[in-house]
This record gives C-alpha cells, sequence and structure tokens, in this order.
C-alpha cells in the first residue's frame, strides 16, 4: 500500500509540474489579470500570483489528502476504519501553520497597500519588479497632472485642472454605433473593441506623476472607474472625492488603456466605458491647447434656433435619449414621456428648473454647460410635436443665480 | 408546553389545505419549508437561465439592459432570501427537535407564522414586476440584490421591496427566537451542550447571528423608505446625506448574512462525512469553537465588500488583516472533515458524493475568498466576475449541495422510503460537472476584466460566457431530476429500515422510518 502511495505523490507533482508550465502561459490567454503597465498594476498582478500560488499548494495538500482516502480508505477496497477521532496536537498544528502564513500574508499585502494608497509619492520615481517609473517632479508638488473624473448616468466628464482650476472640460461617451449595435440585437461580432470606444478618449502624459479626483455628480448614483492595466479602480461617490494616482512610462506612448464602469448605476450600467489614451508631454499639450480653443468656439456661437436644435440633438442623443428616448417617448412610467409633456410645452423655468436641479430618478444636470442646456432644453421643447418656447444660454445663466 | 402537545393530541390532524395552513407540528412546518424553498429556487433558477440566455452571445438579443438588472437583482434576492435560508429553516424545523429529543419546536404557534409570512413577502418582492408599464423594461427593483443607495432610492416602487424585506426579516427573526428556545430547553435529559449533533450547534449559532444582524437589515431599508418618501436624506448626498454609510449598514448585515448560509451547512456536512467514513467526526469540540469564531469573525470584516469606496488607510489594513483571520477557523473544519474521512471507511451513496463535493468547492470557494481579502489585488476583483465565481462557488456547491445532501440522507427517515440511488448518481454528477462549467470560466472573464451586473460584454470574453450558460443550462435541467426522484421517493419504493444507514450518529435515527408525526413526546435518555 505505502509503494502505491508512493506513485499516487509522484504522479501528482508531475501533473502539478504541467500546470505549473500551463500556468506561466496564463497570461497570454486571457485567463489572468492583463499584463500591468504601471506601479500599481503591476502591484496588484503580484499580490494576485502571489495568493494564487499559496492556494494552490495549500489545495495539493488537502486535496492530496482526500484523494489518497477517497482512493485507499474505502470500504469496497477492506478498508476498516479507524477508531481515532481527536488530537490536540494536530487541532494545535492546523490553526498554527495557517495563522503563519497568513502573517506572511498580511506582511506582504500591507506593502502594497501603502503604495496604491499614497497618491503624494514625492520620490519622483518608483520602481517595482526592477521596473522603474520616473517622472520630472521639480517642485516637489503632490502631482503634476491633476484631472478630476465625474461620473453620470451614464458618461464620464473629464476636467483638466490647473491649480484649483479647470482649464479643460469634455464629456467621453460610449461610441453610439456599439450602443446602438448592442441593444438592437445586431451582429456585433465584427465590431472592433466593441464595448469599450467613446467618442472622446482622455489623453494622458507619459512619465508624468497623475492624480485622479474622482467623483459623481451630486444627483447621480455611484459608479466606478476602472481601467486594469493602469491598476485604477475607485468608486465614484455623490458627495465623496475619492484619489487615485498613476504614472505611464513614455514606452506606452500611443497606447490605448481601456476600462469600464464597475459598480452597478442603473439601467446602462454597461454602456459608459472608459478610453485613456497614453501621448508623450508634447503632445498632451497640444491636444489641451486644442480643446480649450473648441471651448472657447463653443462659446462665441451665435445662439439662434437653428444652432440651438442641431447642437440640442447632439447633446440630447448623448445625455438624455437613455431615460427619454430618442424619440422622446420615454419608457413610461419610470422615466416619462418629453413628447407632449406638459413641461416641455409649459413654462421655460420649470423645464430649465428640472434639467438643473433633478428631480428623483432625473440626474441633475447643472455641471453642463450653458450653452448644452440651452440647446438640449430648446430642442425638448421643439421637437416631436412640442411647441414650447426657444431657450437662450443667457435664461441658464439667470436659472443658476436664481 | 406539555399541555399545548397533549391538547393536540385529543383532536383528530386536520387533512387537505386545513392541515397546512393551521399546521403546528414541526414536521408540517419543516415541509412547507422545503417546498416553498424548492419553488423558489425553480422562480429565481429561471432568472439565472434568462441571465445565462442573454449572455450567451455579446449583443443583446433577448431582453433589454433594465430587465437584465432585474433579473440580476430578483435573482440574488430570491435565491437567498427565499430558496437557501428556508431551505436551512425547513431543515432545522424537521430535525432539531428529532436530533436533540424534543416533542416538537419550543413555540409552534409562532413557528407556523413565521412560515406563513414567507409567500406573503415573496409576492411583495416579485409584484412590481407586472406593475404599470411595459413588462419587458423591467418594472420590478433593478439595483442590484444589495440595494445600494442612491440607486435603489430613485426607484419608483421601492415600497414594495422595504416591506418585502420587513416581512423576511419578520420570519427570520421569528424562526431564530424559536430555534433557540427549542435549543436551550427542549433538550432531553443528559445532553449537554457539548454532546449535541453538530447541525443543532451550528444552528444554535447561526440564529444568534440571525438576530444580531437583521435588525440591522430593517434599518436600513427603512431609512432607504423615508429618504424615498418622507424627505429625509440619510443617504442622499444633495441632501447631506452619506451614500457611503449605506453600504456599512448593508454590509454589517451582509457579510454575517454570508455565515448564516453556510454555518448550517457546516453541520450537515458534518453529520453525513462520519455516516459514510463509518469513522465519528474528527475534532467535535474544534468544530464548536471554529463555528464561534467564524460567528465571531463575521461582524468585523464587513468593509472588505467596500475596499474601493476610498476608506483611510488603517481601515482597508484592519478589514484586510480581519478578514485574512476567517481563514483560519474555516481551515480547521475542512481540516477536521478530512482527518474524519482519513483511514475511514467510505462508500459512496449520493449524500456523501454531495458532501464531498461540498468540501472541496466550498474550500475552492474559501482560496478565491482568500485572494478578494487582499486588499490591492481586490482593487481589480472587486465588481468583476471574479467575485460572481467566489460567491457562486460558496453559495452553490457550497450552501445548496450542503442542502441537497441533507435532503439525501434524511429523505428516507422523512418518507419511510429509500430513493433511487441511480437517479441520485445521475442528478450528482451531471449537477457536480455543470456547475464547474458554469461557475469556473467566471472565474477567467473576472480575472480578465469583465465587470458584474453586465447586460452586454466585450468580445474577448465571448467563449467563456457561452461556455457558462452551457453549464448553467445544464445544470437547471438537472435539478429536474431531483425533483422527480424526491416525488418518487414520497410515493413509494425500498422500505427504508429505521438505521436507514450503516450505524449513523444521532437520535433521529432511533425513531422509526418514516418518523411519526409526533416523536420522542416521551424525552429519551441521553448517556
Ligand atoms: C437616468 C435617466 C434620465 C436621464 C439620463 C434624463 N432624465 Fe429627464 N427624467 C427622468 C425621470 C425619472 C423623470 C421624472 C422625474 C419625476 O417627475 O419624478 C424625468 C423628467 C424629465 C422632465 C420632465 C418631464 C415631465 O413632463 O414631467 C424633463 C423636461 C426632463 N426629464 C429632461 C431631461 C433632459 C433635458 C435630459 C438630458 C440632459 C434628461 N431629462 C435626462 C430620467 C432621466
Ligand atoms: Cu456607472
Amino acid at each position: 500500500m505505502s509503494s502505491n502511495i508512493m506513485k499516487i505523490v509522484l504522479k501528482s507533482v508531475s501533473l502539478l509540474l504541467l500546470l505549473t508550465a500551463a500556468g506561466t502561459v496564463f497570461a497570454e490567454y486571457n485567463l489572468n489579470i492583463p499584463k500591468p503597465h504601471t506601479p500599481n498594476a503591476t502591484v496588484m498582478y503580484n499580490q494576485n500570483m502571489f495568493s494564487i500560488w499559496v492556494c494552490f499548494w495549500i489545495g495539493v495538500v488537502v486535496f492530496g489528502a482526500m484523494i489518497i482516502s477517497i482512493i485507499f480508505h474505502r470500504k469496497s477496497k477492506g478498508a476498516k476504519p479507524a477508531s481515532f477521532h481527536e488530537s490536540t496536537a494536530l487541532e494545535v498544528a492546523w490553526t498554527i501553520v495557517p495563522f503563519g502564513i497568513l502573517i506572511a500574508f498580511g506582511v506582504y499585502a500591507t506593502s502594497g497597500i501603502l503604495q496604491v494608497e499614497d497618491t503624494t509619492q514625492k520620490a519622483g520615481k518608483i520602481t517595482v519588479d526592477g521596473k522603474t517609473w520616473s517622472w520630472t517632479d521639480k517642485n516637489n508638488k503632490k502631482s503634476e497632472l491633476n484631472v478630476k473624473v465625474v461620473a453620470h448616468q451614464w458618461y464620464w466628464t473629464y476636467e483638466i485642472l490647473e491649480g484649483h482650476k479647470t482649464v479643460y472640460k469634455f464629456d467621453s461617451v460610449i461610441d453610439k454605433s456599439h450602443k446602438e449595435a448592442s441593444l438592437k440585437g445586431k451582429d456585433v461580432s465584427k465590431i472592433k473593441n466593441y464595448m469599450v470606444e467613446v467618442d472622446k478618449p482622455l489623453y494622458l502624459p507619459t512619465n508624468t506623476k497623475i492624480r485622479f479626483l474622482i467623483t459623481a455628480d451630486a444627483k447621480d448614483v455611484i459608479h466606478s472607474w476602472w481601467i486594469p492595466k493602469l491598476g485604477v479602480k475607485r468608486d465614484a461617490i455623490p458627495g465623496f472625492m475619492n484619489e487615485a494616482w498613476t504614472v505611464i512610462d513614455a514606452s506606452d506612448n500611443g497606447k490605448f488603456f481601456r476600462g469600464q464602469c464597475a459598480e452597478l448605476c442603473g439601467t446602462y450600467h454597461a454602456f459608459m466605458p472608459i478610453v485613456v489614451k497614453a501621448v508623450s508631454k508634447e503632445k498632451f499639450k497640444e491636444w489641451l491647447a486644442a480643446g480649450k480653443s473648441e471651448s472657447q468656439k463653443l462659446a462665441k456661437v451665435d445662439w439662434n434656433k437653428t444652432n440651438l436644435m442641431s447642437h440640442g440633438k447632439k447633446v440630447y442623443e448623448a445625455k438624455c435619449a437613455a431615460c427619454h428616448k430618442p424619440d422622446g417617448s420615454g419608457t413610461p412610467p419610470a422615466f416619462p414621456a418629453l413628447k407632449g409633456s406638459k413641461i416641455a410645452n409649459g413654462k421655460a423655468a420649470d423645464h430649465i428648473g428640472i434639467v438643473l436641479k433633478g428631480k428623483n430618478a432625473m440626474p441633475a444636470f447643472k455641471t453642463m454647460s450653458d450653452a448644452d442646456l440651452a440647446a438640449v432644453i430648446t430642442y425638448e421643447r421643439n421637437s416631436w410635436g412640442n411647441k414650447g418656447s426657444v431657450v437662450k444660454p443667457a435664461d441658464i445663466k439667470a436659472a443658476r443665480a436664481r | 408546553m406539555s399541555e399545548a402537545v397533549a391538547h393536540d393530541h385529543h383532536h383528530a390532524h386536520p387533512t387537505g389545505l386545513k392541515r397546512w395552513l393551521f399546521t403546528t407540528n414541526h414536521k408540517d412546518i419543516g415541509t412547507l419549508y422545503l417546498w416553498f424553498s424548492f419553488t423558489m429556487f425553480i422562480v429565481g433558477g429561471i432568472m439565472a437561465l434568462v441571465i445565462r440566455a442573454e449572455l450567451f452571445e455579446p449583443g443583446m438579443q433577448i431582453v433589454k439592459p433594465n430587465f437584465f438588472n432585474m433579473m440580476t437583482t430578483l435573482h440574488g434576492l430570491i435565491m437567498v432570501f427565499g430558496a437557501i435560508m428556508p431551505a436551512f429553516v425547513g431543515l432545522a424545523n424537521w430535525l432539531i427537535p428529532m436530533m436533540i429529543g424534543a416533542p416538537d419546536m419550543a413555540l409552534p404557534r409562532m413557528n407556523n407564522w413565521s412560515f406563513w409570512i414567507l409567500p406573503f413577502a415573496a409576492t411583495l418582492l416579485v409584484a412590481p414586476m407586472f406593475m404599470g408599464g411595459n413588462f419587458m423594461d423591467g418594472q420590478g427593483p433593478a439595483f442590484g440584490w444589495t440595494f445600494y443607495a442612491p440607486l435603489s432610492t430613485n426607484y419608483q416602487n421601492l415600497g414594495f421591496f422595504v416591506f418585502a424585506v420587513h416581512l423576511l426579516g419578520i420570519s427570520s427573526i421569528m424562526g431564530s427566537i424559536n430555534i433557540i428556545a427549542t435549543i436551550l430547553n427542549m433538550r432531553a435529559p443528559g445532553m449537554t451542550l457539548m454532546k449535541m449533533p453538530l447541525f443543532v450547534w451550528t444552528w444554535l449559532i447561526t440564529a444568534f447571528l440571525l438576530i444580531a444582524v437583521m435588525p440591522v437589515l430593517a434599518g436600513a431599508v427603512t431609512m432607504l423608505l423615508t429618504d424615498r418618501y418622507f424627505g429625509t436624506s440619510f443617504f442622499i448626498a444633495a441632501g447631506g446625506g452619506d451614500p457611503v454609510l449605506f453600504q456599512h449598514v448593508f454590509w454589517f448585515f451582509g457579510h454575517p448574512e454570508v455565515y448564516i448560509m453556510i454555518l448550517p451547512a457546516f453541520g450537515i456536512v458534518s453529520h453525513i462525512i462520519p455516516t459514510f467514513a463509518r469513522k465519528k467526526l474528527f475534532g467535535y469540540s474544534s468544530m464548536v469553537y471554529a463555528t464561534a469564531s467564524i460567528a465571531f469573525l463575521s461582524f468585523i470584516v464587513w468593509a472588505h465588500h467596500m475596499y474601493t469606496v476610498g476608506m483611510p488607510k488603517a481601515g482597508i489594513l484592519f478589514f484586510t488583516y480581519a478578514t485574512m483571520l476567517i481563514a483560519v477557523p474555516t481551515g480547521v473544519k475542512v481540516f477536521n472533515w478530512v482527518a474524519t474521512m482519513w483511514r475511514g471507511a467510505m462508500t459512496f451513496e449520493t449524500p456523501m458524493l454531495f458532501a464531498i463535493a461540498f468540501v472541496v468547492l466550498f474550500t475552492f470557494g474559501g482560496f478565491t475568498g482568500l485572494m478578494l481579502s487582499i486588499s490591492t489585488a481586490d482593487f481589480q476583483y472587486h465588481d468583476s466576475y471574479f467575485v460572481v465565481a467566489h460567491f457562486h462557488y460558496v453559495l452553490v456547491p457550497g450552501a445548496l449541495f450542503a442542502i441537497i445532501a441533507g435532503v439525501y440522507y434524511w429523505l428516507p427517515k422523512w418518507t419511510g422510503n429509500m430513493y433511487s440511488e441511480t437517479l441520485g448518481k445521475w442528478h450528482f454528477w451531471l449537477s457536480a460537472i455543470s456547475v464547474n462549467l458554469t461557475f469556473f470560466p467566471m472565474h477567467f472573464v473576472g480575472l480578465a476584466g469583465m465587470p458584474r451586473r453586465y447586460a452586454d460584454y466585450q468580445l474577448q470574453f465571448a467563449e467563456f460566457n457561452m461556455m457558462s450558460s452551457i453549464g448553467g443550462f445544464v445544470f437547471g435541467l438537472s435539478q429536474l431530476i431531483f425533483l422527480y426522484l424526491v416525488i418518487k421517493c414520497i410515493r413509494g419504493g425500498k422500505k427504508a429500515t429505521d438505521q436507514v444507514w450503516d450505524n449513523p450518529e444521532g437520535l433521529e435515527w432511533t425513531v422509526p422510518s418514516p418518523a411519526p408525526y409526533h416523536t420522542f413526546e416521551t424525552p429519551p435518555a441521553v448517556k
């Protein structure tokens, strides 16, 4: 019998080696956390691998013992039951040994937590696993770049900050064609980056220590901003400002990093992807300048009814159609129809009021620009047979002041 | 107490519907609980299959996104509160009096009431599905079984949900009081606490957990109710409230809740393995202490469900360490089961097969639990399919397999007939294979970055999702074998002996099979 046990042990060990070899190709087959690109993602990846292997070996011992007894200690093989049913020494041993393993676990985990949670990172560089990420840190500032991420049902708004001031702000919404293909049940098998494409990606400079300030609109629900390869996942919570940090190496210039919302946020939870493009510092400056001038151009447009209607349609489809439907019919009773609605045909002030302040499941849109709001409200008041007045950006400004 | 029992005797048992409506007999009530649980299991299972059908391929082919969210929500709530918890209460009703040598539960009328509340609670929970608007838009709750505010407070029919949860809570609390009163007061002379069978022990501890956390859940839903209808702002940021507070309160209930669903399973398995290994349970007292430690620890780990909300470093570290600690008593249990099997003389009847699968697959779920406890790694796992895989491993081949194992084990005692071992083996192997086919690939898609509660997903996840869906349908259909087998066994079959198995331990095996309507009217003597 003992030679039998030896055989089994030998066989299991060779099977294990085989599995270990298979383990090294984990990453290539999307069976594991994707290859990390930042210091924090690397730490997360390593902790993941460490715990997989610890569990694996504990499993070998426990399941090994089980398998041996299932094979040999069966009645059909003439086994006679032993009579032992207690052993203080054993009980103590299998309390103390796992406890020891956990202490090792705890120490290792602590180092990771301290790194990920420390958004100050004053050193100017960080080395994980022999790979170094560095950034220019002339003034020993907390961060070279601060990006505010604001979640909405169901898109993200990004704000590039300089000091405490927002210098460029834009919305990043899922690519319309992806959403449409999905909801209409079309064949999606040929769509590139299906479900993770947006109209405007967020550009981020490499070799720069970036701090994210993550929140959700005060009247919105909780979302979570997650980009696996950058090692960032933080909940976007109304009324809270969460922090996360990252640094991307110059070798990743030009790469896209994709992610999705990770906290259930209502109907279109699956439809608010995140796309980040890593670029050189110079490219980032150009992108920022172009963005700024685009917003200024929008500020100079003559907001007559034609312009309001055409811009309003765009805003409506991006921000409102999810609930109120492209044809304004809504999905009553949860989301009322705007077509023929009392408010859309009634006093402009009420209409502006509900859009600015929100009501129950209707989010507040006060973070949108005056022009966007004026356009979308005008569009709602003059589409699908509605006959409401035109609303100008100045009306919104006045309503905000009230 | 004895009066009530004596009183019962002089009447003929009511028959038909009345028997079930007015019954105060622990065996009848146990049966009611078990059938209710199975019905809910089918309902929740159908919802799971809607989910799996939609996720069979990328793109949305079958339902709309909100309907999908409603399915994930109701599937979770129904399985937790409608299927798993009532099944354990049903087993408790049937078995605890027989195991401790008591004639019935301590509070038989309350027992009746705590069961009959359940169908109403379940109705309130699903009723909004059929109210107003277009059915396919999903009018029911669609905010996840965790009903985080403020997503839940936005929901137009929140009141139904809140009252359903209140009723479920009342039922659970009454059931727990009854179980505690029975165990503490009605044990046969000579049965000291440390002689109690483990199923009784684990249920005693579970009942205390329920009494401790159900009121917390009630508090949470009441705050939601006032936020929605009475203008308070407990969880609404715009009114100065705190959405994260909701999560703390919810998980202070929610974490012990997961142990509520697993501790009685530990008890069941601790009965079955010794019987079929023909060897006494290894380390009885350490089993009891481990159960108590797990119950205690379950109160101080709740925030490991919330590592990403932006807790302070000290908080994250504390919850990481505390969570890891749970592995120690859980490990002790697993080691004890393996030691019980070691050098036994095992046979592999269906209950034993399910029990062994429980030990293996629950342990596997424990491993992924240990991985999730490490907050840094959890930043990647959190709210991904990895978590879905983890908790389905501990709840399906964990809690559910233990329940099924228990039903096979005690069914001959209940019905007086042996079930069909052939069908049982079919049921086991189909279930064991398909459950892994369903849930194992979820680890992979989770690690690769698929968030949970997603109605549609990236193409890179397509193959594994298809596997899960196929597995899910096979698993669902396999349970019909179980239904058929149980009905067949109730109707007849080979007569069971009083002992049923080869020398099992416990008072329930000393009464005739089928167990008579009233057992242990005079308490047995326990050595
Ligand atoms: C998350 C879903 C959602 C989105 C997105 C949304 N709404 Fe609403 N909206 C609602 C709900 C729900 C109501 C009903 C609120 C109530 O009365 O309780 C509503 C009501 C309204 C009303 C009042 C209709 C009436 O007759 O009572 C207007 C006007 C309106 N929304 C405009 C907008 C505009 C403009 C946008 C885009 C900028 C928008 N909504 C985006 C959910 C939404
Ligand atoms: Cu979201």
